[in-house]
């Protein structure tokens, strides 16, 4: 009959598609030896990530392996890097992970140690000097001795001003909290203001702990408990309030681009950015500021302490092709690729020696700011548990920067909130 | 064929759909279930430990969780009383105006429709931006750009979200509601207007309710959909300023992925279901359109 027809008809078409479904997958997952390596590596996405694709040929063409770079939005990165390396599927061979992600990916086993490569001379591009890295930022990325990754991009807030707009105030550039707020102060009675990134997020939490710490202080105590409510912390929070009281219209709801925006259309006489984006205040093609814009650290109470965040590129857990993705590595944090890349948007590796280097300086005006702030500068504190802690003064800051409320109930406030985590 | 014959034929022909929404949907769901006992990270689901109903009581012990519980049914009503009265309203006043005005006007007001929610965000996010959007040049052109605090103010972030959230759903009510109207006989119209029925007794006694069910299907759509509200709420403020505006869906999404507390994501995603089921389900038994009349 003709309904039985059909019938059959369909479950041989559905039986087909499962079954070619099925072949397809097993296809992918072989790779033979002699085959060309391709390379998966997981970035964020931007100028700087094209930049580095440039780059990249390079390497394809000096070592025959084919790289393919999957750069996604920073809102997206970690979810989809902790995705792809849960499902243990080889997906990624190399990801470019922040510091604050590094804990919980050592723990979770997404990441491969690689001091076996680092000693493997055939697997490290020439005038390697390992020694170069900055022990600090090493030590972040080791663990029970072993060593799963190599730094290389730093970021840290920074403050910027408009020399031009300064000078016509007859104003110094401010670096102490006090010289700040009457600058930010001046131009907030005629419009402006400093740009502050004030929006509810992690920039500015990053801002608000170098302004703790550079005011000798920290949001533990001596014995290491958690002590929000102390005065080194007041103070900086009672800053953060008055700072935002003074910030151009808008900052409340700003990251660091729109930041960025204001300053480099000439609208913003001083601001707090971060250094990865200074290099476009340069740009003579996109911005109208190029050549008039002053960098210094943050705003300091008793001296500059700068908050770091460092990006590192680690060999994943499940890559396919672990020495390679490791040559990979080693490439692209060499003195020569990193000098390459800083000399292309200016951002800032991990290697010591190129903080100092005289053409790097020239081209880039902001790094002098950048090393004085690294002098002293540490990252976020890592423990497991720091996320809620961020959490917490995400919350905290943004309530501060909008509203009228005390700066110290609002510490104390959050403190309790965080006593189930720290006792 | 005989009777049984076909009542098989016809259990095996629905076979593979069921089996899709199966798998698809009631599997995750009963792991979202099970797994929201558990305290673990995503991708670490087999070191989780079992804490029971713990997630469940916390959330209603967390002043930030019974908050966004707060905003997200601030947010259902206002958004779904607005966008029901917007596009009720205007789909009757086009239903009166003659085709060659109405068709075009129709094809206007339905474009934000065809915008993606996260791009939708963002053409907000520059609207109401006070130094370079267009919203406050045009408030400071009358005077009133220190009046309003548009996202960057806790009173005024969620109604400058509802306001954008609005302009994208008013036309799928507009469009669903014309629909609903086209099926009334205009002799019932007549009649009113030789009773003697003004516009607003129309409206009131005999285009609502003739439209009732259209409207109760869309109270149940677009209301589900407020309640979990996520794009547009992450693309603008992200849950601030000082969490004024984070609904359920943007909690679970911060404690899943932010705060690594995937059970507890998971805890309020089934809060946030079973307070759908409770708030909803009787408007679906009450909905007769599913039945054959």
């Amino acid at each position: 009959m003709k309904l039985r027809n059909i019938q059959w008809i369909l479950v041989l078409a559905l039986l087909t598609t499962a079954l070619s479904a099925c072949s397809s997958n097993k296809g992918n997952g072989e790779a033979s030896s002699g085959e060309k390596v391709t390379l998966t590596i997981s970035r964020w996405a931007g100028p700087h990530a094209d930049d580095q694709k440039e780059l990249l040929k390079q390497f394809e063409q000096e070592t025959g392996i084919t790289v393919k770079m999957d750069d996604v939005d920073y809102g997206q990165l970690q979810q989809k890097q902790t995705l792809n390396m849960s499902t243990k599927s080889g997906e990624y061979d190399l990801v470019w992970a922040q510091e604050i992600w590094i804990p919980e990916y050592i723990k979770s086993g997404y990441l491969l140690p690689i001091d076996s490569y680092v000693s493997n001379e055939a697997l490290n591009p020439q005038n390697f000097d390992f020694e170069d890295y900055s022990p600090s930022l090493l030590s972040i990325l080791t663990s029970d001795g072993k060593l799963y990754g190599l730094p290389t991009f730093i970021q840290l807030p920074i403050m910027v001003y408009n020399k031009d707009m300064l000078d016509a105030e007859g104003l110094k550039a401010p670096s102490t909290w006090d010289e700040t707020l009457s600058v930010a102060k001046h131009f907030r009675d005629k419009g402006t203001g400093i740009a502050l990134p004030a929006k509810q997020g992690q920039a500015a939490v990053d801002i608000f702990t170098s302004l703790v710490r550079s005011n000798d202080g920290d949001y533990f105590d001596s014995d290491g408990k958690l002590a929000l409510g102390q005065p080194s912390v007041a103070e900086a929070a009672a800053f953060w309030q008055q700072l935002a009281a003074v910030s151009m219209n808008g900052s409340a709801n700003w990251h660091y681009d729109e930041v960025n925006k204001a300053v480099q259309s000439g609208q913003a006489p001083l601001g707090i950015t971060i250094s990865g984006l200074a290099g476009s205040l340069e740009d003579a093609e996109a911005s109208n500021v190029a050549g008039k814009i002053g960098y210094a650290p943050l705003p300091y109470a008793k001296q500059p302490y700068g908050t770091l965040s460092v990006w590192n590129w680690c060999v994943t857990g499940d890559s396919k092709h672990p020495e390679e993705a490791y040559r990979l590595a080693a490439w692209l944090t060499s003195k020569g690729t990193e000098k390459a890349l800083s000399q292309k948007n200016g951002q800032i590796a991990a290697r010591q020696s190129l903080f100092n280097d005289a053409d790097l300086v020239k081209q880039f005006p902001f790094f002098p700011a950048v090393g004085e702030s690294l002098e002293q500068a540490d990252t976020q504190p890592l423990d497991p548990n720091a996320p809620k802690l961020m959490e917490k003064l995400q919350t905290a800051l943004s309530a501060l920067a909008v509203g009228s409320s005390e700066p110290q109930r609002i510490l104390e406030q959050a403190q309790q909130d965080l006593q189930s985590v720290y006792p | 064929m005989t009777r049984s014959n076909r009542s098989y034929l016809a259990g095996f022909l629905v076979l593979p759909a069921v089996a899709v929404v199966f798998l698809a949907m009631i599997v995750p769901l009963g792991y979202a279930a099970v797994m929201s006992l558990f305290d673990f990270q995503i991708g670490r689901e087999n070191s989780g430990t079992f804490v029971g109903l713990k997630y469940y009581i916390a959330f209603f012990q967390d002043s930030v969780a019974l908050h966004s519980l707060y905003i997200t049914l601030a947010f259902t009503v206002i958004a779904l009383a607005l966008e029901l009265g917007l596009g009720i309203g205007i789909a009757v006043l086009l239903s009166g105006i003659p085709e060659r005005l109405s068709k075009p006007l129709r094809a206007i007001y339905s474009m934000p429709l065809l915008v993606s929610p996260i791009i939708v965000g963002l053409i907000w996010r520059y609207l109401y931006d006070p130094t370079f959007g267009l919203l406050y040049q045009w408030l400071g052109a009358v005077g009133l750009a220190d009046d309003f605090g548009g996202l960057a103010k806790p009173g005024s972030a969620l109604f400058s979200i509802i306001v954008a959230d609005v302009w994208q759903t008013t036309p799928f009510i507009l469009l669903v509601v014309t629909s609903g109207l086209s099926t009334i006989p205009s002799e019932v119209y007549e009649a009113a207007r030789m009773d003697g029925a003004g516009f607003l007794r129309t409206l009131v006694r005999i285009t609502l309710p003739m439209i009732g069910k259209v409207i109760l299907l869309l109270t149940l759509i677009r209301g589900t959909d407020a309640f979990r509200v996520f794009d547009i709420i992450y693309a603008l403020t992200n849950g601030g300023p000082a969490n004024s505006t984070m609904s359920l869906s943007i909690l679970a999404f911060k404690k899943g992925f932010e705060q690594y507390e995937m059970g507890y994501a998971m805890a309020i995603s089934l809060i946030t279901m079973l307070i759908l089921i409770v708030l909803f389900a009787p408007l679906v038994k009450r909905s007769s359109f599913m039945v054959k009349e």
